[in-house]
């Protein structure tokens, strides 16, 4: 999942609206604990999407392979 | 088991997780277990999880040793906790640590420890951290060696690798793919791994907003860390979300597909390929010196090398076909090193290659300094060759040329020098800018310095200019 125009525009939202740079330090597992519920259903979404790409794709991939096998 | 008089060495890295320690006995690998997780840990190894995971090349090989009270005692950790159980793991050849990894190394090192937890997570246990060090590479393989870091999965707990994945895998193998700046020297001065801001800093905005991975991974999860809002007491004290298994699942996934399709910005598949063709370029002072190694080789049949200034491994190459067991090449070129590792380590071939700068090769790190050690305390092979590399040390580098010898001497009792005198091209070359400050670098004093600890075994001038090849034993 190289390219997704939806989280690139919301990482270009999240970007513009960013506050001024963080300060603080916090322990940081404590954030990248907190963070996995959102960036798991963003995960969740693109393994999903990747999937069904491959399964609409996946007839023209073994037939562009046999016609290179048989060429 | 039986006893031996001398105590076991607990390994100096070893003294983070309370729960387990390793040690050296006996020429043996032991981890002892702690009364804290013994019942857990048994139930663990009893379940057959790890066996499963080793026989698929994830996880090394365990094995529990019957041990009584009197040898058990013997395994006591840094904080006095006696040993409840010992367990017993193949020795690994070569420690090796991320910041002597190619980038093909280290993203080959995170595809397999994304794997492990995969197939953990499949069988309901996660994994409780996401070191690279614990990731070491055994017969070229990278394979994880801390099996205390298995628990049994708890339904909605998070990852809590996530950030120590990010910073010890993701975020150096992204300084080099969007970037283009070779991380082991910011690695290797950062034993935790590259930090989020310096990546959000060096990476290009364009790239880490066009990415799910760039945004989710690194921008987010870096944002999260460093949070202004997330330093109040109220968000400190706030309970820790539930996760859900498909979602834990769907990220490690996630990241696998994308790792499995990042490429150096440096490098590409393609560049490999006919990397070998560009040369594989063959004569009479290769041939020569090729000959000679293998002639080495076949007689002194070292079971590990350590080929200093290996380059892409040929003469590695040449050893093993000729009786040599493996091979380790120290290199600084990163270009050669990735075509060594493409070509030869992924296809089965025992070399293993490690970034090194041979004038400031890796010190002892970490805790007490001895975390991760320095490359001469990993010293353990029995051969070593030095290929037309003296001459950069002693000219290029300036290093003093009674020590470049003594250091070759001291790696192995076997081995290979190759002396390139002042008058061959190469060295004039690296004469031409500047003056003259090596009055002792001289084939006689090279003959001197290698007599008086060793014995001259063979040698062969093999160009008019006078390369001298000298292969030596212990006296």
């Amino acid at each position: 999942m190289k390219q997704l125009a939806i989280p690139s525009l919301c990482g270009a939202i999240l970007f513009a609206s960013s506050a001024t740079p963080a300060l603080a330090y916090v322990d940081p597992v404590t954030g990248s604990i907190i963070i996995q519920t959102l960036v798991g259903g963003l995960a969740a979404a693109a393994v999903a999407l990747r999937s069904v790409r491959e399964k609409i794709t996946a007839p023209f991939r073994s037939k562009k392979k046999d016609d290179i096998e048989n060429a | 088991m039986r006893d031996t008089a001398a105590l076991p060495e607990r390994d100096a890295g070893s003294f983070r997780d309370p729960n387990g320690y390793v040690f050296l006995h006996a020429g043996r690998v032991f981890r002892a277990v702690t009364p804290a997780i013994y019942e857990q840990f048994a139930a663990i190894y009893d379940s057959g999880i790890i066996a499963r995971l080793s026989d698929q090349g994830l996880m090394i090989a365990c094995t529990r040793v019957d041990a009584d009270d009197a040898m058990l005692a013997k395994f006591t950790g840094p904080r006095g906790e006696r040993a409840s159980a010992l367990y017993e793991h193949p020795r690994v050849p070569m420690l090796s640590y991320p910041y002597e990894w190619t980038f093909s190394q280290l993203k080959a090192a995170g595809l397999a420890h994304l794997d492990l937890q995969i197939a953990a997570l499949e069988e309901g246990y996660v994994l409780s951290d996401a070191t690279a060090y614990n990731m070491q590479f055994v017969d070229g393989k990278p394979i994880h060696i801390d099996v205390l870091s298995l628990q049994e999965y708890k339904e909605g707990q998070a990852w809590s690798g996530y950030n120590q994945f990010c910073r010890q895998f993701l975020l150096p193998l992204l300084l080099e793919a969007w970037a283009g700046v070779s991380y082991q020297a910011m690695y290797r001065g950062s034993i935790d791994g590259i930090s989020f801001p310096d990546a959000l800093a060096i990476l290009p905005k364009r790239k880490l907003f066009s990415s799910l991975t760039g945004i989710s991974h690194v921008y987010l999860h870096g944002r999260s860390i460093t949070s202004a809002s997330s330093a109040t007491s109220e968000s400190s004290s706030r309970k820790s979300p539930a996760i859900s298994k498909t979602r834990y699942l769907a990220i490690l996934q996630q990241l696998r597909d994308f790792l499995a399709d990042l490429q150096s910005k440096k490098r590409s598949e393609t560049y490999w390929h006919s990397y070998a063709s560009k040369n594989s370029y063959s004569d009479t002072m290769r041939d020569t010196k090729l000959s000679f190694v293998r002639d080495w080789a076949e007689r002194v049949k070292p079971k590990l090398i350590w080929d200093i200034g290996g380059n892409t491994g040929d003469y590695s190459m040449a050893a093993i076909e000729a009786g040599a067991g493996s091979s380790i090449v120290l290199d600084g070129d990163l270009d050669s090193l990735e075509a060594l590792y493409n070509t030869r380590t992924k296809r089965g071939v025992p070399i293993l290659p490690l970034a090194m700068n041979l004038s400031d090769p890796s010190p002892d790190l970490g805790w007490k300094q001895s975390e991760r050690k320095g490359l001469m305390s990993r010293a353990n092979s029995d051969g070593v060759i030095a290929l037309a590399v003296i001459h950069h040390l002693v000219i290029g580098a300036n290093l003093p040329f009674d020590e470049v010898i003594n250091w070759l001497l001291d790696i192995a009792p076997d081995g290979i020098i190759e002396f390139v005198p002042k008058r061959d091209p190469m060295v004039r070359q690296l004469l031409e800018m500047r003056a003259d400050l090596f009055p002792d670098y001289t084939e006689e004093r090279f003959r001197q310095l290698v007599s008086s600890r060793r014995k001259i075994v063979s040698e062969h001038t093999f160009d008019s200019n006078g390369r001298l090849l000298v292969a030596y034993s212990e006296y």
